[in-house]
């Protein structure tokens, strides 16, 4: 499984393009960014976890001029993933899933805990702190590979939040 | 309404010596032996050893060493365990000042046995408890607590305690020392009839002197050994030393 | 396979389940020590004998039972009560700084100093295609302790779902009381600055009259007087919002040259991902910071997730040293005991029967404390919420529930299971010396 993982981080070190086909080079930074035009995607993180259910969180910086459009992701190591946003009803949070979630050009959006989020469900593997796996992220403008990285249980953010790329 | 019992077993002490946990011996009995269905009571001063006798007859007191047998069950070699199950089977004790459960009806305090023997016995046991308490005269069996009746009332419930389990051997530990003349006598005759009646063994401490009367032979101790030995039934397989 | 059986199963089984099987050591021990034997006539003539030594221990766990089990649902009621209390405010858009501080200002109305919101901030917010309801929130006067919060007639139907008695104000000298105000329709009040605490009274000269009352809500809003954000900023010598050719129509729109900015502005969308949407946008603008108060909530109510821990394992420490004191005293007690316990052996009893006994009597007290306390415990529950509802004026209606239950009963079985040392030690004492004594 280990391998597995080795593999994916290897490959995603080539980030892809979906919207212009072009390749490009981000070893030193390595998954932590993944660019979709004018809009930014960085450190994505998850809990660790023994599968099921897992929250996976990011940054999403839309410096374009357009607004853009937040759809979904899906995963090879989940049964589905859906857009969720954190919801507090009759005294308890749950996560509500989200048809869609536009970006203002310009604007930055945090999805965290008790936030908005990805949610996976019937993941099939056991997340261990330091594991990455692939998550594609898909705009109304197309879709973008991006590698999670697994932090420990209890974590709130991803371990190199606040750096800059 | 009996309870299955094997034949009464005669009791046998050879060489019987037991020590106090400091060394100190506080019984020394060469040769002691009662027949099944006598009775005896055992006299002497008082710190002579005759309850510690008694104790250990009762498989209470362990022995230090020597032979202590029911027939073939020598207390001697048994376990703690054994011993208890032992009493549980054979004996019936009656101590000096009754000892009842105050809280407990007399029928409850009669038939206490029922509640730790084996759960077929119990009916039996309650039920002889009760006639037990009638033929003793003890009316209101259910008064919820002893301490209403009078002291002989108590001795007897006692003694419908000590038999309610049918036991071949009957103890007793100056069953009427706290019982004034009238009520001692009548507790006597209680007691030596059904152990009679039935054929029990029935060993007795005490200085009553009805009560010695009553018995078929009497034993004295004095500083842990046997001094005398008297009575109608004369061991006669021992040598009664002094 | 087993993970797969349990999560179909429904939660109050599942809770069921967790509690018999922490009760479980209890039913296996007494099983195996009572075991043939009848106890229950000893048992009763003990209690009853000792009934003062019995109740003064029943009265020792059930207090540290009742204790614990109501704090621990206290902190889940007032986790629930906070939360119930934020659920109108979805989106509140502020002058950056502290959440919570902004938060409790908001939602709580708590005293406190907030930045303002501008005017072309506010009307880029309330012009915005996502946003719903913009109303401002301007706090700051108070009467007689009840904060006096200047909004529009919008915030007031979207807060009480509509009003309960009277009609919304349409001038503005009328006002709304919430339902926990002490005043009427027609009653006639005069805010000071500040929240009335400080000693010197500023009154500002102005009289209100309530034309309105909103339903209970409980939250802090139920205390609170609402009136026209016009008149709010009409007493303090602000420009009131709207140009000089104002008609006297109170609310939105206001003219951004004319507002004089707000502490908060509550912004609500119709779907929760427009909510998320304005979020992201009011958060990267430099002039404003927008914030979920269920978010913030839930963070903190994450806190007090580790708090409730530490407090489970200070009450269930606390419950075990008490138990541990009575055990103690059952082990003197045993000896006050001992005359009799050596009886029973002397007649023949086994030793397992006074095991059985000295455990039956320790554990029946257990028991029957643990429920008692449970019963004391719905008891001082209703009570602390009450005084919780009064200080706070969040409204916290705690009950005892599955987790209190849960901790009850392993308390119980690890008790029961530890009695068997003193019981043991009953079990084991000479019998001729006790017999003689």
């Amino acid at each position: 499984m280990r391998i597995a993982y080795l593999a994916a981080f290897l490959l995603s070190t080539t980030a892809v393009y979906a919207d212009d086909h072009k390749h490009e080079e981000h070893a030193e930074q390595g998954s932590h960014l993944a660019e979709l035009g004018e809009v930014h995607l960085l450190h994505a993180w998850a809990p660790a976890s023994e599968g099921g259910d897992v929250l996976v969180f990011m940054e999403i910086e839309n410096e374009g001029h357009e607004t853009v459009t937040l759809l979904g992701a899906h995963a090879h190591i989940a049964a589905k993933v859906e857009l969720v946003g954190f919801e507090l009803k009759d005294g308890h949070g749950h996560y509500e899933p989200l048809p869609k979630l536009p970006i203002a050009a310009g604007a930055h959006m945090t999805l965290a805990p008790n936030g908005v989020a990805f949610q996976l469900s019937g993941v099939s593997e056991h997340l261990h702190q330091g594991d990455e796996f692939a998550l594609h992220i898909e705009f109304a403008a197309g879709e973008i590979e991006m590698m999670v990285q697994v932090e420990a249980a209890g974590a709130t953010q991803h371990s190199h939040a606040g750096h800059n790329h | 309404m009996k309870l299955p019992s094997v034949p009464v077993p005669d009791l046998y002490v050879k060489d019987l010596t037991l020590r106090s946990p400091e060394g100190r011996c506080l019984l020394s009995i060469d040769h002691l032996h009662v027949a099944a269905g006598e009775s005896l009571a055992i006299k002497g001063p008082s710190g002579a050893g005759k309850s510690t006798l008694l104790f250990a007859i009762a498989g209470i007191i362990p022995v230090s060493s020597g032979t202590l047998a029911w027939g073939d069950a020598d207390l001697a070699q048994m376990s703690d365990n054994a011993r208890t199950q032992f009493r549980r089977d054979s004996l019936g004790i009656i101590f000096q000042d009754h000892l009842l459960f105050e809280e407990l009806s007399a029928a409850q305090n009669s038939s206490l046995a029922a509640l730790y023997n084996r759960p077929h016995t119990r009916t039996n046991i309650a039920a002889r408890a009760r006639q037990l308490l009638h033929d003793l005269g003890i009316k209101d069996h259910d008064r919820p607590y002893v301490d209403s009746y009078s002291g002989g009332e108590r001795q007897r419930i006692a003694v419908a305690r000590a038999l309610a389990a049918d036991p071949q051997v009957i103890l007793a530990d100056e069953p009427t020392a706290s019982l004034d003349r009238e009520t001692a006598d009548r507790l006597i005759a209680d007691l030596t009839r059904r152990a009679k009646h039935d054929g029990r063994t029935l060993i007795c401490v005490s200085h009553d002197q009805a009560l010695l009367a009553a018995a078929d032979r009497v034993i004295t101790i004095q500083e842990g050994c046997i001094s005398a030995d008297t009575g109608r039934h004369r061991d006669t397989r021992g040598d009664n030393d002094v | 396979m087993f993970e797969t059986f349990w999560f179909a199963l429904p939660i109050w089984m599942q809770d069921l389940l967790v509690f018999l099987a922490l009760l479980a050591p209890l039913f296996i021990a007494g099983l195996i020590c009572l075991r043939g034997y009848r106890i229950t006539p000893l048992l009763v003539g003990l209690l009853r004998r000792h009934r003062m030594i019995s109740l003064t221990f029943m009265a020792l766990i059930a207090t540290s039972v009742a204790i614990s089990a109501s704090l621990i649902a206290q902190e889940r009621g007032l986790r629930a009560g906070t939360a119930r209390a934020a659920e109108k405010f979805d989106l509140v858009v502020a002058a950056p700084g502290s959440e919570i501080t902004a938060m409790l200002a908001a939602v709580y109305l708590q005293p406190s100093a907030l930045a303002l919101v501008d005017g072309d901030t506010y009307i880029k917010i309330a012009t915005h295609e996502l946003v719903s309801l913009a109303a401002p929130l301007a706090f700051g006067d108070s009467w007689n302790g009840a904060p006096v919060v200047g909004t529009t007639d919008a915030f007031i139907e979207h807060l009480g779902d509509g009003l309960s008695t009277g009609r919304m104000f349409a001038t503005i000298d009328e006002a709304i009381a919430g339902a926990a105000v002490d005043l009427s329709i027609g009653d006639k009040i005069a805010p000071v600055h500040g929240d009335g605490s400080a000693g010197a009274v500023d009154e500002h000269g102005f009289e209100y009259e309530i034309v309105g009352t909103l339903p209970a809500t409980g939250s802090p809003w139920d205390k609170a007087i609402l009136v026209p954000v016009e008149s709010v900023w009409d007493v303090h010598n602000l420009p009131n919002g709207h140009g000089s050719d104002w008609d006297g129509t109170l609310g939105a729109p206001f003219a951004p040259e004319h507002f004089p900015g707000t502490p908060a502005v509550l912004v609500r969308a119709e779907a929760l991902w427009a909510n998320y949407a304005l979020q992201s946008e009011f958060n990267t603008d430099p002039n404003t910071m927008a914030f979920f108060p269920g978010s913030v909530l839930a963070q903190l109510h994450a806190l007090m997730g580790d708090i409730r821990q530490l407090m489970s394992v200070l009450a269930v420490t606390t419950q075990v040293l008490v138990a541990i004191a009575v055990l103690s005293g059952l082990a003197m007690l045993s000896k006050l005991l001992s005359r009799r316990l050596a009886l029973l052996r002397a007649l023949g009893a086994p030793r397992r029967f006074i095991l059985a006994l000295n455990w039956g009597f320790a554990t029946v007290l257990i028991v029957i404390g643990a429920g008692i306390g449970l019963v004391l415990g719905i008891g001082a529950t209703a009570i602390l919420s009450a005084m919780i509802t009064q200080r706070t004026n969040v409204l916290v209606t705690a009950h005892l529930g599955w987790p209190e239950l849960h901790i009850v009963a392993g308390f119980v079985s690890f008790v029961a299971i530890l009695s068997f040392i003193p019981a043991y030690a009953a079990s084991r004492r000479p019998i001729t010396e006790d017999l003689r004594t």
